[in-house]
């Protein structure tokens, strides 16, 4: 508690934004297309706007927008779910306040999260898709 | 002119069956809840004394939850002759293979996965199965569909790490005697497949790179005789194993692939038969997300 409060005040003195990002371990994922299982599911997690998948690792990355207000208790459940429909049995979850990176490199793994916005559901399902 | 029965089974490259991690059987693919997987084939594959097969099968997998799953395979194609004077060529759509299969039993650890899933399905008679040529009724290799709804039934299991991974299943289908006394014999089939991640060299610690693998795949069948107007055809079924070896280069959306068939045993009952030479396969196989109507998702069992 000591050392949150610490970053927070921290990062606030520096002036950077903090967000909540949260980290969890994949169970059963060992080629790209596990990641694409729970990757269509990743937009039903309340205001992820990043996620990094890292296939070695066995882990997925997701970082929530600034000024979120989730739960890490609804996160680790929306996360869970996510992975579960995904076909995988989802692993232990983390959830850290972290400084918002200033990038988030495609190289490593970090992909914005498509979220369907419209009202058809053809369309919505294009949105995902492409 | 040669015998038209005597033509033989370059044609039991099921067009049908052949998809999936394993490109010449589609069992074992894993589906997720709410996914699609479509997976186009190419398949050409060339014989002795000129027997000649072009496949373009269509694969499809759906999974309804995250342990139950709906596939529909869709084979189209044509097969010809080119003997002398002798030159039958028939083609179109054949059977349709639906089946649906139930994840049993499954562990999932990091980096690894085991499945066990049994299946059961059947294949629609879509195709046509009276197909003649100077007036004779033409063989199996050279009818585009049995006939008749036959029953299918199988298990599969998986086994995957990040480097390698390897899938078996065992299949039944069974070909019953048409109206018009014609069957395609059943088929009793064993697939094996062992797959090995050579691309990247070093896994990066972070992200998700393209991933390349090499695949090497088994196919026995073991086929029942053919009916033929009422009879039992003696220059039909027989065993066959092939081995394939692909190259495939995957990412988070699609895999694309390439590679030969080479059958290593060709025991076909009668004389005279037909072998096959050689096959070439290639696909392409697209991921996609189906439209969700669930309010929530399922805990995971």
């Amino acid at each position: 508690m000591m050392r949150l409060l610490a970053f927070l005040i921290a990062a606030a003195s520096l002036n950077a934004e903090v967000i909540t990002r949260a980290t969890a371990g994949v169970n059963g994922i060992t080629s790209p297309r596990g990641f694409f299982n729970i990757s269509v599911n990743i937009y039903r997690v309340p205001d992820v706007e990043w996620v990094k998948f890292d296939l070695e690792a066995n882990r997925l990355t997701l970082d929530c927008k600034p000024g979120s207000s989730i739960t890490g208790d609804e996160l680790r459940a929306a996360i869970r779910d996510a992975m579960t429909l995904g076909g995988f049995k989802p692993g232990e979850v983390k959830v850290d306040k972290v400084e918002q990176p200033s990038t988030h490199p495609p190289k490593l793994g970090w992909r914005k999260v498509k979220r369907p916005t419209a009202k058809s559901a053809f369309t919505r399902w294009f949105q995902i898709n492409f | 002119m040669p015998n038209p029965l005597r033509v033989a089974a370059a044609a039991f490259i099921l067009p049908i069956t052949a998809a999936a991690s394993a490109v010449t059987f589609a069992t074992s693919l894993p589906v997720g809840q709410d996914q699609v997987i479509i997976r186009f084939n190419l398949q050409p594959s060339f014989s002795t004394h000129q027997l000649n097969n072009f496949q373009f099968p269509v694969s499809v997998g759906y999974g309804v939850t995250t342990k139950f799953a709906l596939f529909a395979g869709f084979s189209q194609g044509f097969t010809s002759l080119n003997s002398g004077a002798y030159r039958p060529l028939n083609g179109g759509a054949g059977d349709t293979n639906l089946y649906a299969r139930y994840t049993l039993y499954k562990i999932d650890k990091p980096g690894v996965t085991f499945r066990i899933a049994p299946l059961a399905g059947a294949f629609l008679p879509t195709g046509d199965n009276r197909f003649t040529f100077q007036g004779k009724l033409q063989s199996k290799s050279l009818q585009t569909g049995s006939g008749t709804l036959d029953p299918y039934v199988g298990v599969a299991l998986g086994l995957q790490y990040h480097r390698v991974s390897a899938n078996a299943d065992a299949t039944y289908r069974y070909n019953p005697v048409s109206a018009t006394n014609f069957s395609l014999g059943s088929e009793m089939r064993f697939d094996g497949h062992f797959e090995y991640k050579f691309w990247p060299f070093h896994m990066p610690a972070e992200g998700l790179p393209h991933v390349a693998n090499i695949s090497l795949e088994s196919n026995y069948f073991r086929d029942s005789r053919d009916h033929l107007s009422g009879i039992v055809s003696a220059n039909s079924g027989g065993r066959i194993f092939r081995e394939s070896a692909t190259l495939q280069l995957s990412s988070l959306r699609w895999q694309v692939g390439g590679g030969v068939v080479l059958p290593l045993m060709q025991d076909l009952n009668g004389t005279g038969r037909t072998t096959q030479k050689i096959g070439y396969m290639m696909f392409f196989e697209y991921y996609l997300a189906m439209p969700v109507w669930r309010k929530s998702a399922r805990r995971h069992a």
